[in-house]
């Protein structure tokens, strides 16, 4: 790896353990955890209570309600973890880190790095690497966590090789995200519009595409995939290196943009 | 040797550089002095090749590539790092000695985190940053900007020892009496060009103005009828500019109007030009 890459994520590694986002991160997926549980735990005993206070009283459809909505066992309640993990830890992610190039831009702190010899790609790589990093990391291990802690109590229908090849790939789906949010907040002309357009994608397109065929083949199937807490790793291949292309394009187009942007003040200058 | 000729910028429709030339000697200060959308910044970045120009050309002779440093007004930090953090950063961490030399430039403590910075200090580190590649040629915008009297005198006496080092310094700032201290020579830009030039050094050799104390207050109406231009210091004291290209005549048109006056006159003493009354008279 290049010394300006490594020296630039040493830089932003410091700024997102200092800015408190990596503890930001970790609290989420805390809290989000703890909400599932602490659901799953409240809600699963109150059909119960109502048939011990009413005697004779239908729980029956409330019972099935309950068990879709937090179910005990655990691969069904880790799903939904993943779930709520998807949509309430992207949308907070989403919301911190839409506007930090834009920012940095702005506020003219590429000014003197590039006089150092930096590269924008570079600053922007290394944004995408160290918090797409620490996002994903933070959810692979809240994601263990969970299967740790829910496991102690949730009935065990799932393995812990299972587990793990699924917090690796959620890990996946949040670096993914990351580096979707930080290239589009540069490459579209405000970074609120990329911001909400990520939020829509990752709310509406899982759903959407499981009711097609083709559903499996879209970049955001790896997130129906922990969604549903499913284990067959083989129709995974073909989503990832789809959204590994489209973050590519996405990259050059930007470098090409810089690039060009680059080499039309050098070439005015030289012309002088 | 640094020599800019007719450079040309227009925004829109609005043409904010019309041909500005000017050279500036090596080992020297320039300073940029113009009111505010003059073009003061527009001309550095044109010069650092940050803004592309529409017509003229930026010659730097003697200097290899690279070795021009900008600092703009308003640098951005990132404010979460520590002074020697941020140094490292931009040395791609390879030279701690380095470092440490330029804090010592500057006169900045390590450990130091530039959220709690106050702004003269973080001037100080641009500085510090700008000369991590060594520059021979510094650009700085506004550096003594918003800065109070310490932080100002401070930022001089840093610009002073860069210059000693044998750096050339372009500068720009509406803080006139900076400039009058530090720079060797000042272009006023106004209009979209250089509209005058002002050797300080020269100046500060030659006295070109006097300054007459009165017992009584004069009477600044009379007195301007031969005497022009007059500028008041207090009620009992004014100043008075000297044509330089005519200094004799000048010099007797003011005994001249003095003696008619019929004002006893307490002192007289010879004085140059400041900044302040030139600036007057081009750009107002």
């Amino acid at each position: 790896m290049n010394q300006n890459l490594l020296c630039c994520m040493k830089k932003d590694a410091r700024e997102c353990l200092r800015c408190g986002r990596l503890a930001l991160f970790l609290c989420l997926m805390a809290g989000i955890g703890l909400m599932i549980m602490g659901f799953t735990f409240v809600f699963s005993d109150i059909p119960e209570q109502l048939w011990a206070q009413l005697p004779g009283f239908n729980i029956e459809n409330l019972e099935e309600l309950v068990s879709e909505l937090y179910p005990k066992m655990l691969r069904e309640n880790i799903g939904i973890y993943s779930y709520y993990v998807g949509v309430f830890f992207s949308l907070i992610v989403i919301i911190v880190i839409h506007g930090i190039l834009p920012r940095e831009e702005e506020g003219g702190k590429w000014i003197l790095p590039l006089q150092q010899g930096y590269d924008v790609r570079e600053l922007i790589l290394s944004k995408i690497l160290v918090y797409g990093g620490f996002a994903g990391c933070s959810v692979f291990a809240g994601y263990l966590l969970y299967f740790i802690l829910a496991g102690s109590f949730m009935e065990r229908n799932m393995v812990f090789g299972h587990a793990l090849a699924n917090g690796l790939v959620h890990g996946w789906n949040m670096f993914v995200i990351v580096a979707y949010t930080l290239l589009l907040s540069e490459l579209m002309p405000n970074p609120v519009i990329s911001a909400v357009s990520m939020i829509a994608t990752i709310m509406l397109m899982p759903d959407i595409a499981t009711y097609f065929d083709f559903g499996k083949y879209l970049p955001t199937y790896p997130l129906t995939f922990v969604y549903d807490s499913r284990d067959d790793l083989g129709s995974l291949p073909m989503p990832m290196i789809l959204n590994v292309m489209v973050l590519a394009l996405l990259w050059i187009i930007l470098s090409e943009r810089e690039e060009k942007r680059l080499r039309a003040i050098a070439a005015s200058g030289s012309e002088e | 040797m640094i020599r800019v000729q007719n450079i040309q910028k227009a925004f829109g429709g609005t043409k904010v550089l019309k041909g500005v030339s000017f050279e500036v000697e090596p080992g020297t200060i320039y300073g940029l002095i113009g009111k505010n959308g003059a073009g003061k910044t527009t001309l550095m970045k044109i010069m650092t090749q940050l803004l592309p120009a529409d017509g003229g050309s930026v010659e730097y002779t003697d200097v290899a590539e690279g070795s021009v440093g900008y600092l703009p007004d308003l640098p951005g930090f990132y404010e979460y790092l520590t002074t020697d953090e941020y140094l490292d950063f931009l040395l791609q961490d390879k030279n701690p000695i380095r470092r440490n030399k330029l804090l010592e430039t500057v006169s900045l403590k390590p450990n130091l985190r530039i959220k709690t910075m106050s702004r003269g200090m973080r001037q100080r580190l641009g500085i510090a940053a700008v000369l991590v590649s060594d520059p021979k040629i510094l650009l700085l915008d506004e550096p003594t900007s918003a800065l109070d009297p310490a932080g100002r005198a401070e930022v001089r006496t840093i610009l002073q020892n860069l210059k000693k080092e044998g750096r050339t310094i372009i500068l720009s700032t509406h803080i006139l009496a900076d400039m009058d201290s530090i720079c060797d020579k000042a272009g006023f830009l106004h209009g979209g060009v250089i509209v005058r030039e002002v050797d300080l050094k020269e100046s500060r050799k030659t006295a070109s103005g006097m300054i007459l104390q009165f017992e009584q207050e004069p009477d600044l109406k009379l007195l301007s009828q031969y005497i022009k231009p007059i500028y008041k210091i207090d009620p009992f004291t004014i100043k008075v500019l000297i044509d330089e290209q005519n200094r004799i005549e000048s010099q007797q048109q003011i005994l001249k109007g003095l003696s008619l006056l019929e004002q006893p006159v307490v002192s007289i003493r010879s004085t140059c030009p400041s900044l302040d009354e030139v600036f007057a008279e081009v750009c107002v």
